[in-house]
């Protein structure tokens, strides 16, 4: 029998049509899973299903005594849902998810899938507020991009995680935003979250209040140091560091 | 002129063993004695630490929030260094994993080994943001070579 490698439980009766699906996952900085889990906590959203795979790592994530998969859907009750984990998937798990994600999105009328991620940037302790880059799957979405007044993200090669689901996407024709902050490649950046959240408020004019996650930045900094741990490891075995090279020959 | 220590076998032996823990390290991405980034029974945290090197020095950068600039206690030998911190306000964690209990961290205190042989009493350190900088020249061997 053929093994079911991927399911979405619990969202079948949630109308997500026209939704913009917020991603926040292990990657640069923490910059997505800082930032979705500082959103989930400020809009108060409900936690609605969850993703299952048998290739994700054998991990029960217990809160207030109640088992929970480890990566989870959130909703507002309007046309906001924010995919959120706090382990760090393995490479093969990786492929799995994010396919999921994107047929899954596309299939039940998802608007945009938004990825929030870092941009390991080398002097980012010289920089006071981290400028926000964004890339988009098709024309329509860059134009948002501009009138948002989001930087495009010009050249170069995006590797991990993120790139994967927006390779997914763009071949499940499912629009794609990544959202990249300049961030710390080794340690959790909740300064970069707070640029990615303060971009999200302007494009999808949500109210998010960043004062807060900057008054505890240090609070999560020491909190996050053993999941930034695991994610720099995952970055190391995936060739992360091929970001920071010089570019090739593109035509 | 500093007195040169002769290595023992053991240290030699230390040696060998770091190097291929560390080559292994870099080929498959994975620490060979995983532990967690705290001591419960010592109230200490491990900082995150990022090291590389260029051609000239080894750099260490070092995650330190809720630490002052003033309490940071930095000593560096030719092939380690050493970082020890108070973090400013007790760090609390309620009823997590094995301590269903609450638990205090007081310090930070770790120990890197370096790359490559440095020269200590050459090194800097910045701190801005919570984030210590160390860079540490390093040691060179060999003569210069003039070219006719």
């Amino acid at each position: 029998m053929e093994r079911e490698t991927f399911r979405i439980i619990g969202m079948e009766g949630v109308d997500v049509k026209g939704a913009k699906l917020l991603v926040g996952i292990p990657d640069v900085g923490l910059v997505g899973v800082i930032a979705t889990s500082h959103i989930v906590q400020s809009l108060k959203m409900k936690e609605l299903g969850h993703i299952d795979s048998d290739e994700v790592p054998p991990i029960v994530v217990i809160h207030e005594n109640e088992p929970k998969s480890p990566i989870r859907f959130y909703g507002d009750g309007g046309n906001l849902l924010v995919l959120t984990t706090e382990i760090v998937l393995p490479p093969t798990a990786i492929f799995t998810v994010s396919r999921g994600i994107a047929r899954w999105a596309k299939s039940q009328g998802v608007d945009l899938v938004i990825g929030l991620t870092g941009l390991a940037t080398p002097n980012r302790l010289e920089i006071e507020k981290p400028a926000v880059y964004g890339v988009a799957t098709n024309p329509e979405t860059r134009q948002i991009l501009g009138k948002a007044g989001i930087k495009p993200f010009e050249e170069g090669l995006l590797v991990g995680t993120y790139a994967t689901l927006l390779r997914e996407c763009l071949r499940a024709e499912q629009a794609n935003l990544t959202l990249l902050a300049e961030a710390h490649l080794q340690f959790p950046d909740p300064g970069a979250s707070a640029s990615i959240i303060e971009t999200l408020n302007s494009l999808l004019n949500l109210n998010v209040d960043v004062g807060e996650l900057l008054d505890k930045a240090e609070e999560i900094r020491v909190k996050a140091r053993e999941l930034m741990k695991r994610t720099q490891e995952q970055l190391r075995s995936l060739k992360k560091i091929q970001e920071q090279e010089l570019p090739g020959i593109y035509v | 002129m500093a007195e040169r220590r002769r290595k023992s076998l053991f240290d030699i032996f230390e040696e060998i063993v770091g190097h291929i823990d560390r080559v292994i390290e870099e080929l498959v991405g994975i620490e060979i004695c995983e532990s967690p980034l705290c001591d419960v029974s010592k109230r200490e945290l491990k900082p995150l630490v990022h090291v590389y090197e260029t051609e000239d020095e080894v750099i260490v950068t070092i995650d330190l929030p809720y630490v002052r600039k003033e309490d940071i206690k930095l000593s560096a030998s030719e092939d380690t260094l050493k970082i020890e911190a108070p973090i400013r306000e007790r760090v609390k964690l309620s009823r997590w994993g094995p301590y269903q209990r609450e638990v205090e961290f007081e310090y930070f205190r770790r120990t890197i080994k370096l790359p490559s042989n440095v020269e200590p009493e050459r090194a800097k350190a910045k701190f801005k943001d919570g984030i210590l900088q160390v860079f540490l020249p390093k040691k060179i061997y060999g003569y210069r070579i003039a070219v006719e």
